[in-house]
């Protein structure tokens, strides 16, 4: 008699017809409730809305999702052993469905994870099909389209001069030993930024203040390679695919989550095209008789040069380019490996290199 | 069915009706980061189930008489409804102005300038599709809500009134707001409960007209400031002006914003029950900072948390007036949209 006792509890019920609520009381058996009419719901059937430590509102789905909506609710005024036992049950069926839910959640995220994986391995192979895809005049225009767009908003003027071109003339056929899919066409722009960029369709710039900082022809041939060795690999269009690609992705599922994610996955690629590069520009200069030892020293210099502040250890971490250090170790071993014992001339001849370093003369 | 034994106790006194916000920073946290998480793995794409993670915590530890909030929306209902949107609009969009920018660029901007009514025309009913959306997932005792058919007439209301708010630099926007909220709540049932709202803007004029007058003032002068600054290139002042600019505009809009919200709720009423709320500009603007603050030391990430502290705000002041006849509202015969909110996620309002 107890144990029958112990097994009736006052519910809230409500039959999902009106709001209105009425209080019965339920028997708790071991396979479901009984409710007054002799109803039974089976604990299959049952389903939680809400529960924390003194009430706990059971909803009756009877199988169908648009259901009846049969509701009952057992408050913190039940006896405490109705209450424990109902918590344990409840609990097990909490359970229960919390179970088939997570099951179903951990095969889609799974399934989520697994394509995302599958992605990341095959995106830049997906990338590069596209890239070869892309026709060598579409790449071209785009670069003209880059470029213009970039001189016109920082009003930079292009540097020429008769025997500085011709210089630079020189410098380029030198890195045709690369059998690139393109013309290569280089400019000088006055602009005091020690930096070089390439665009797509082959075509490189080189800033005004980068020819003076250089100490030798040797730094800027090791700089035009590598910026080279980016148009050969065709990085510059791989980035306006990765661009468009991520950004488009990006657009349409949004979020600070998302964009987090976006600039991790462009940044590792955007270091991997920086040591590919750095790659074919050794190789280029050793076939043109160049020597490593002009770009090391550049990257020393410049290396010296950076403050070691909170700004820079972030730019460090943020940067795309390989870091210097790696860098210089990468150089170092290749002057080791190939260039031991060996006299180098050098590519231009002194007249020339000058004629290049004044290249922007005129335009001042 | 039923063989009634009593009535609830809570519904044969003469008691308020209550609304309550059980939750807590500590049991959202974990979906929170969960949500984070997955969102990342996925490049984005979890974000609809993150949203319905969220909403269904909120939904469930708001208690209105010690009865919880059910919010019965899926993850994939909002993926869905996106993915049409996507098809439907986004793409051929994104595609069509691609193309008219290659083949007119001269004259393409002023052709998607035509557009721009449009996308307020659009705007106004994505708002509004996202709440039948979110009424019709919504429950209380498995008595369904739901807003009524009405996203188009609602999409001409708001071009209307940006029209109204162009041509008024602004100075109607009490009218604007009130007008658009009586249109939404009117719209809105819990089962054929029906909820009202008729409030008129003119309480609001005076207030409205001071903060707009100061707001005037004050970037008028900042944004003289920063032009000095720019034109002496001091940056110092630069900095200053835009600062002064973005403290001013969180402080300038309180009285504002707290008359607002009085206003709008002590309006409401559902059925025979009416609502009464107030907070004091002091409060509110207290409240906002501690919101900023959030904001800008989680990163933005802590957004959830913010949309927690406005319930728990709204329903900690939130009273009720007079009782309810349960046995009137009965279920609601609409079970809402099969997809939800694709429009609301186009253009970044979700």
């Amino acid at each position: 008699m107890i144990w029958a006792s112990l097994l009736k509890v006052k519910a809230k019920y409500t039959d999902g017809q009106t709001a209105e609520a009425n209080i019965l009381e339920v028997e708790i058996k071991l396979d479901g409730l009984i409710l007054p009419s002799g109803d039974k719901w089976r604990y299959c059937d049952i389903d939680l809305i809400a529960a924390d430590k003194s009430n706990g509102q059971l909803f009756y789905k009877n199988g169908e999702i648009k259901g009846p909506g049969l509701t009952l609710m057992f408050e913190g005024g039940m006896a405490d052993p109705a209450r424990d036992f109902l918590g344990r049950i409840s609990g097990r069926l909490t359970g229960d469905s919390r179970w088939h839910f997570v099951r179903w959640q951990i095969v889609t995220g799974a399934a989520i994870i697994g394509l995302m994986v599958i992605f990341y391995i095959f995106y830049p192979y997906v990338n590069r099909a596209l890239v070869a895809v892309i026709p060598d005049r579409w790449a071209v225009r785009a670069g003209d389209l880059v470029l213009d767009q970039l001189y016109t908003e920082y009003s930079a003027n292009i540097c020429q001069s008769e025997e500085g071109d011709k210089a630079l003339n020189k410098l380029v056929e030198g890195m045709k030993v690369m059998d690139l899919a393109y013309d290569l066409r280089v400019q000088v722009v006055d602009h005091h930024q020690v930096n070089a960029l390439t665009a797509p369709g082959g075509r490189i710039v080189i800033l005004n203040g980068l020819l003076q900082e250089a100490e030798s022809v040797s730094e800027v041939a090791g700089i035009l390679a590598h910026e080279a060795g980016h148009v050969y690999y065709q990085h510059p269009m791989q980035g306006v695919v990765n661009i468009l690609g991520f950004s488009i992705v990006g657009s349409f599922f949004g979020g600070d989550a998302a964009s987090i994610a976006i600039v991790v996955l462009s940044m590792s690629y955007g270091r991997d095209m920086e040591r590919l590069a750095d790659k074919k520009a050794l190789e280029t200069m050793l076939e043109n008789g160049i020597s490593a030892r002009g770009i090391l020293g550049f990257f020393e210099r410049l290396n010296k040069k950076k403050k070691s502040n909170v700004a820079a250890e972030l730019e460090k971490l943020l940067s795309t380019h390989p870091l210097s250090e790696e860098r210089i170790k990468y150089i170092s071993e290749h002057i080791e490996q190939y260039e031991r014992g060996k006299k180098f001339t050098p590519f231009l001849t002194d007249h020339e290199w000058q004629a290049l370093k004044n290249i922007c003369k005129k335009n001042k | 069915m039923s063989e009634i034994f009593e009535k609830p106790a809570s519904e044969n006194e003469n008691a308020h009706h209550t609304i309550e916000y059980v939750g807590t920073v500590g049991a959202l946290l974990p979906i929170v980061l969960m949500n984070l998480l997955l969102t990342m793995i996925t490049l984005g794409i979890y974000r609809f189930w993150a949203k319905t993670n969220i909403r269904k915590y909120l939904w469930g530890k708001t208690q209105f008489d010690g009865e919880a909030f059910e919010y019965t929306g899926r993850g994939g209902e909002l993926f869905v409804g996106f993915l049409i949107v996507l098809v439907v609009f986004l793409l051929p969009l994104t595609i069509g102005m691609t193309y008219l920018l290659q083949l007119y660029p001269t004259t393409a901007p002023y052709i998607i300038g035509a557009f721009y009514p449009l996308f307020i025309f659009l705007m106004g009913i994505a708002v509004y599709r996202a709440q039948v959306y979110r009424m019709s997932r919504t429950n209380w005792r498995r008595i369904r809500g739901a807003q009524l058919k009405g996203s188009a007439a609602y999409g001409w209301i708001t071009l209307k009134y940006a029209v109204l708010s162009f041509i008024t630099f602004g100075l109607i926007t009490p009218y604007i707001i009130c007008r658009s909220w009586n249109f939404l709540m009117n719209n809105k049932r819990v089962g054929s409960g029906v909820i009202a709202s008729d409030v008129k803007s003119k309480p609001l004029f005076k207030v409205w007209f001071l903060t707009w007058l100061a707001a005037i003032v004050v970037f008028g002068s900042m944004i003289g400031v920063i032009y000095y600054g720019a034109l002496t290139s001091n940056a110092a002042l630069i900095v200053l002006g835009y600062l002064v600019m973005f403290l001013s505009s969180a402080v300038l809009f309180i009285w504002f914003k707290a008359a607002l919200f009085n206003h709008l709720f002590n309006g409401l009423r559902y059925q025979n029950m009416t609502f009464s709320f107030h907070i004091s500009p002091k409060d509110l603007l207290v409240f906002s900072i501690v919101n900023a603050l959030i904001l800008i030391f989680t990163l933005g990430l802590g957004a959830s948390f913010i949309t927690q502290r406005w319930t728990g705000l709204i329903c900690e002041r939130l009273h009720f007036e007079g009782r309810l006849d349960f046995t009137e509202i009965v279920q609601s015969p609409e079970f809402g949209p099969n997809f939800g909110e694709g429009l609301v996620e186009a253009f970044d309002m979700g």
